[in-house]
């Protein structure tokens, strides 16, 4: 089973769909690793078994880097005879471990002619295996260029190589190749065609659950680089109860203006730090937060910068503990040792009676990590541990029974930045920059601030109109999606004693 | 802060007449509008029908005629008038303007346009290649046009047909390719997609890649009778009542028997014990969705509305004024509900036959989205215990037939209070809708001081057990019993229905979709009393709005009752204890004869949602509040834009 798994079913396969094979086409420098290991994340978090395999890796195995360098033509007979039997070794190990119970096998090589195509989709028909082709086609000079920088030159094959080098080496490759490449023309097989990185997609025969799944993924990757940071909320007043959602403590808000202090230091120092003919500027900064209280009163210290935009979203909210809600571990283990005993088999598939499992949260997050793959921008996701953990483990593609015991510490910003490959992260721990300030008085004045995060409904491009705040008056401090208008400072300490007394009353 | 910028798109439609674009249209402006985002659909064959008569053939669309021309895009002006308006004026995120707009220049025109006023273009173009399918659209939507009325239907075809030919002639596919489109060629079997940018337009994208047309039918039901029900509580994860059990039973026949041909079914349910122990005796694959889970209450989990009233007044009465949006403390809103459904809609659109055995929360919501609800009304909507719904998807709009079956369950469904009322004062007078008083005296006539202490919000009828019997058996009965008063509140319910089933048939024979001026009664239609009697057509509705409206009483309130047990054999329910075991067990004869309870309503909904001068009170933009009960026209004075 995996992270974000819908159902389960007794041939192992998911959706009741046979198994596929995804085959990618296009020259090199097009991405097809980039777009075959993000697609692989993704079903695999879908609960899909996926397998990719590479044609480059299978090349390295069997040939040393000296002799693919210079047998490159596809004129030198002896060569062609190699590479075929590698394609072969590839194809023949992937259909074998579709019969052994795989659902998608991914092939990321160039399959650029017309009869290798057809010569897989010959082969995978014969043993009942589905094609999906997936096309990159780049006409965009700059694009390829900058994949060739960013992806090429740090590969294995050229390692000791400078970088001109590289690069005109890979391009003469890129040439060399170009001569033998048709693009996909027969309508009868299922492809996608994606022109320069989803700018254009040509969708051909494309049907169930599954592929329409693939395709929307599809819609939503890009290449250029940004920056995702996750922070925990801050300390609220009742930490014990999930029902009485109650408000950031002075500690919490504390914490929360040492967050911003930092990130906006860090990013202005990383701003300094770049080239000056750097193409990679500094991206804008969107922060999404929980519509739980202390989660957007967290990220409302964001609010006094204008050119930073805060979202609530009522999906990122934390697990819902269920029975278990205002029980320490103890009470619980006290009170309800069966569960407790199942919890600890199952820790992330285990659903207390009313409660969210960790699988529940990663489907509700789905639609997250989606629009996380589509922003440009970069991005803080302010949220509770646990909804961090589900979205940390997607971008690692870690497996369920690591993801509830992820390690996300307090007091700590992490900056994650994903590459073609892998994702990269580094850990900062936020230090305290308020000594000396009295910042209980200053506690009102961020509540007020709270109260102005606009809640997004469902997409971060939109949000509800303002003056739907003084349709719905929330008195008393229960949240509402639109933004509750704090309209005189009594309000607002209402609403900051509200949690403490609804704790008793609970 | 207002409106965020960038988000302002219109969905400009491309393609021959008879391949689809009015019901793609039509399905992406329900889909966002049940999200909650603003959208309306500009339909330019309705500007050219008001402004140069329906009754135009096939010559006016002659390219070579250059008066038909002119006054084509005349209308095609005035309809873009009207959308930039409402985007400027109501702050409107997705307009639809449906036309053929085939050519270039016509793009081009309203890709001029639209920049200045800083709204995306995306064009969706279908492209239908197969002939048959396109004589059935004909056949289907095209000859149910005014443009046709009292033409003979073949002679109609053949004119539509030259239509077709005239705008081929014409016809520029979109090759521009910095525009941003998606064709659909032969429904989705090829689908291209240019510079879709943004999560609405990969979201829209997404959606009609999911749409087919093929037949099939979607069945909700509740789970059976639980025990929580019984006691009146609101969630919590209980088992089901015994006569709960009893509908769980019921339901196998029930289903198969209105399934028609197909056995392919798959039954959804949520993963509460209720509705996984109303599933049980199906024999069809099944899946249980966390994300059908009931409403989460938060701190009022497991509390009767009393309880809330009492320890949360504040939050009851904010409930009370937007149910939509209020969001429990520390539990969900039906917003957030709709947004965590999502997925669930986009797996229906997918799907073939699927039965979802649900919660009245999330059945309103995915009923709403497939009735087209607004967010206003959806909290209302009447999803009643032991009935199952079928929703039959037609070009424009759902086929909707309901099934009760004859085991009795409590009624959950609390109305909205009347606008207006003094929230904490008891007057229940004031308060409880008339239908609904009339059947609240005669149910709860000994707790009537009880009631008052209870306070003016909490309906009699929220836990009245009312019989959901079917057939004039009971309606004789029932007739027979209720006092010479509610017999004269029936008969108005009664005419009102009568009257709005006229206006109904009558809307559906001339024009199921392009005739607003039809669309009187919608306020009669959607408020909870009235929707009963439109639920019908057929004799059937007669039957039920009597039935409903003068219930006998079957369980006391429940501040008299102890216990739940109890609550179900006392002795004036006529379906407890050992006599009642008859009563309890299914009536298949009944079951079968059933007469199909239609619902109408929804076509003159799609007619309100067409309708180019009218805009639909509640709806069209969920959160606009409600003007006037008929719909109003739009200024026609917006002389500020200026068109080629």
């Amino acid at each position: 089973m995996f992270p974000g798994q819908l159902y389960k079913t007794e041939s192992g396969r998911l959706f009741h769909a046979g198994a596929m094979a995804i085959i990618f086409v296009g020259l090199p420098a097009r991405g097809k690793t980039h777009m075959s290991r993000s697609l692989s994340r993704y079903l695999r978090w879908l609960g899909v078994q996926t397998k990719v395999f590479s044609l480059g890796n299978y090349h390295r195995q069997i040939i040393s880097v000296e002799t693919k360098n210079d047998s490159n033509s596809s004129d030198n007979t002896a060569t062609a005879d190699l590479k075929t039997k590698i394609a072969d070794a590839c194809l023949d190990d992937m259909i074998s471990w579709l019969a052994s119970g795989g659902q998608v096998g991914i092939l990321d090589g160039h399959n650029t002619t017309e009869e290798r195509r057809q010569e897989l989709v010959s082969r995978f028909k014969a043993v009942d295996v589905h094609c999906l082709f997936i096309e990159s086609i780049c006409d965009n000079p700059q694009i390829i260029d900058a994949n060739i920088r960013s992806v090429k030159v740090s590969s294995p094959d050229y390692a000791g190589w400078t970088e001109a080098d590289a690069v005109n080496d890979f391009k003469r490759k890129i040439e060399e190749r170009a001569p033998f490449y048709t693009t996909i023309s027969d309508l009868n097989l299922s492809f996608v065609k994606m022109i320069n990185v989803g700018e254009k997609m040509i969708i051909n025969n494309v049907h169930g659950f599954l592929q329409s799944k693939i395709v929307y993924y599809l819609t939503h990757l890009h290449i250029s680089p940004r920056k995702i940071y996750f922070a925990r909320n801050g300390v609220s007043l009742n930490e014990q109860s999930y029902k009485a959602d109650a408000p950031l403590s002075p500690a919490g808000h504390r914490y929360a203006e040492n967050l911003k202090n930092f990130l906006l230091k860090l990013r202005e120092t990383q701003a300094a730090a770049l080239p000056v003919d750097s193409i990679e500027a500094i991206k804008p900064l969107t922060v999404w937060t929980s519509s739980r209280k202390r989660s957007f009163q967290t990220a409302a210290h964001f609010l006094d910068h204008e050119e930073i935009v805060v979202r609530q979203r009522s999906i990122l909210s934390e697990r819902n503990p269920g029975i278990c809600d205002q029980m320490t571990p103890e009470e619980i283990e006290q009170k309800y040792p069966q569960e407790c005993l199942r919890a600890k088999n199952d820790p992330y598939r285990h659903r207390f009676p009313r409660a969210e499992s960790y699988y529940d949260l990663a489907n509700r997050l789905e639609k997250v990590l989606l629009e996380l793959e589509r922003e440009k921008n970069d991005v803080l996701i302010i949220a509770h541990e646990s909804v961090i953990r589900c979205l940390y483990g997607y971008l690692f593609g870690l497996s369920e029974q690591d993801i509830p015991s992820l390690e996300i510490p307090e007091d700590t910003l992490l900056e994650l930045v994903p590459t073609a490959y892998t994702v990269e992260e580094t850990r900062y721990v936020i230090p305290d920059s308020l000594t000396g300030v009295d910042w209980q008085l200053q506690v009102d004045t961020f509540l007020r601030l709270a109260g102005k995060v606009p809640a997004s409904p469902d997409f971060i491009d939109h949000y509800l109109p303002e003056d739907k705040s003084s349709i719905n008056r929330q008195d008393g401090g229960n949240t509402n999606m639109s933004s509750p208008s704090r309209p005189n400072e009594n309000s607002v300490n209402d609403e900051f004693n509200q949690g403490s007394e609804s704790t008793f009353r609970l | 802060m207002g409106m965020s910028a960038g988000s302002r798109i219109a969905c400009v439609t491309v393609g021959l007449p008879a391949t689809g674009k009015t019901l793609i249209s039509q399905k992406v402006c329900r889909y966002l509008q049940w999200l909650g985002i603003t959208t309306k659909v500009f339909n330019v064959g309705n500007y050219r029908r008001k402004l140069h008569g329906a009754h135009q053939l096939h010559g006016f669309f002659d390219p070579a005629n250059p008066q038909g021309e002119r006054s084509r895009r005349e209308a095609a002006v005035e309809a873009l008038k009207d959308m930039i308006y409402w985007f400027e004026k109501e702050h409107g995120v997705v307009a639809l303007y449906d036309a053929t707009n085939s050519t270039r220049s016509r793009r081009e025109m309203l890709l001029t346009e639209c920049a200045k006023h800083n709204i995306q273009v995306m064009f969706i173009e279908s492209i239908c290649e197969d002939e048959a399918l396109v004589l059935h659209n004909i056949m289907s939507v095209k000859l149910s046009s005014p443009d046709y009325k009292d033409m003979d239907p073949e002679q109609a075809v053949e004119d539509f047909k030259a239509r077709i030919v005239h705008y081929k002639e014409a016809y520029e596919t979109i090759t521009e390719e910095n525009l941003t489109y998606i064709k659909l060629i032969n429904v989705g079997s090829q689908v291209i997609i240019n510079m879709i940018q943004g999560y609405l337009q990969s979201r829209i994208v997404y959606y009609l890649m999911n749409l087919h047309i093929a037949p099939r039918s979607i069945f909700f039901s509740r789970h059976g009778e639980s025990l929580y029900n019984v006691m009146g509580k609101l969630g919590g994860d209980s088992d089901l009542s015994a006569r709960g059990k009893q509908y769980a039973k019921a339901l196998p026949v029930l289903i198969a028997t209105h399934l028609g041909n197909s056995d392919q079914l798959t039954v959804w349910t949520s993963t509460m014990k209720r509705t996984i122990a109303t599933a049980e005796h199906l024999k069809y694959p099944k899946l249980a969705w966390k994300a059908l889970d009931e409403l989460d209450a938060g701190v009022c989990d497991g509390m009767t509305y009393e309880e809330i009233e009492e320890q949360y007044p504040e939050d009851f009465a904010n409930r009370d004024e937007d149910k939509f949006n209020y969001r429990y403390r520390g539990g969900e809103s039906y917003r957030d509900v709709v947004l965590r459904l999502e997925p669930v809609i986009m797996e229906l659109e997918r799907q073939r036959n699927i039965l979802i055995i649900g919660h009245q929360a999330i059945l309103r919501c995915i009923y709403a989205y497939f009735m087209n609800y607004s967010h206003e009304k959806l909290p209302y909507i009447k999803i009643p215990l032991h009935t199952v719904i079928q929703l039959t998807p037609r070009a424009y709009a759902c086929e909707e037939k309901r099934f009760k079956v004859d085991i009795e369950a409590v009624d959950t469904h609390r109305p909205k209070p009347k606008a207006g009322a003094p929230k904490s004062t008891p007057d229940p007078a004031t308060v409880v809708t008339p239908t609904e008083t009339a059947s609240a005296k005669s149910i709860h006539q000994p707790i009537a001081d009880e009631e008052k202490d209870i306070g003016a919000t909490i309906t009699t009828t929220t836990m009245s057990t009312t019989t959901f019997r079917d057939g004039e058996l009971q309606r004789n009965k029932e007739t027979q019993k209720s006092s010479n008063n509610e017999a004269t509140k029936t008969d108005s319910t009664l005419e009102k229905a009568k009257e709005i089933q006229a206006a109904l048939a009558e809307a559906t024979i001339s024009d199921s979709q392009a005739n607003p001026a039809v669309a009187l009664p919608l306020d009669d239609i959607n408020t909870p009393d009235a929707q009963e009697p439109t639920a019908t057509n057929q004799g059937g509705i007669l039957d039920a709005a009597a039935s409903y409206t003068t219930s006998p009483p079957l369980s006391p309130a429940r501040d008299t009752v102890p216990s739940p047990i109890q609550a179900v054999s006392t002795p004036s329910n006529k379906a407890s204890g050992d006599e009642a075991n008859d009563n309890l067990s299914i009536k298949t004869t009944d079951l079968l004869t059933l007469p199909p309870v239609m619902r109408l309503k929804n076509d003159l909904q799609a007619a309100w949602q067409e309708g180019p001068e009218y805009e639909r009170t509640a709806g069209a933009s969920p959160r606009d509040p409600v003007v006037s009960p008929g719909g109003r026209l739009l200024p026609r004075n917006k002389d500020i834009y200026h068109f080629p």
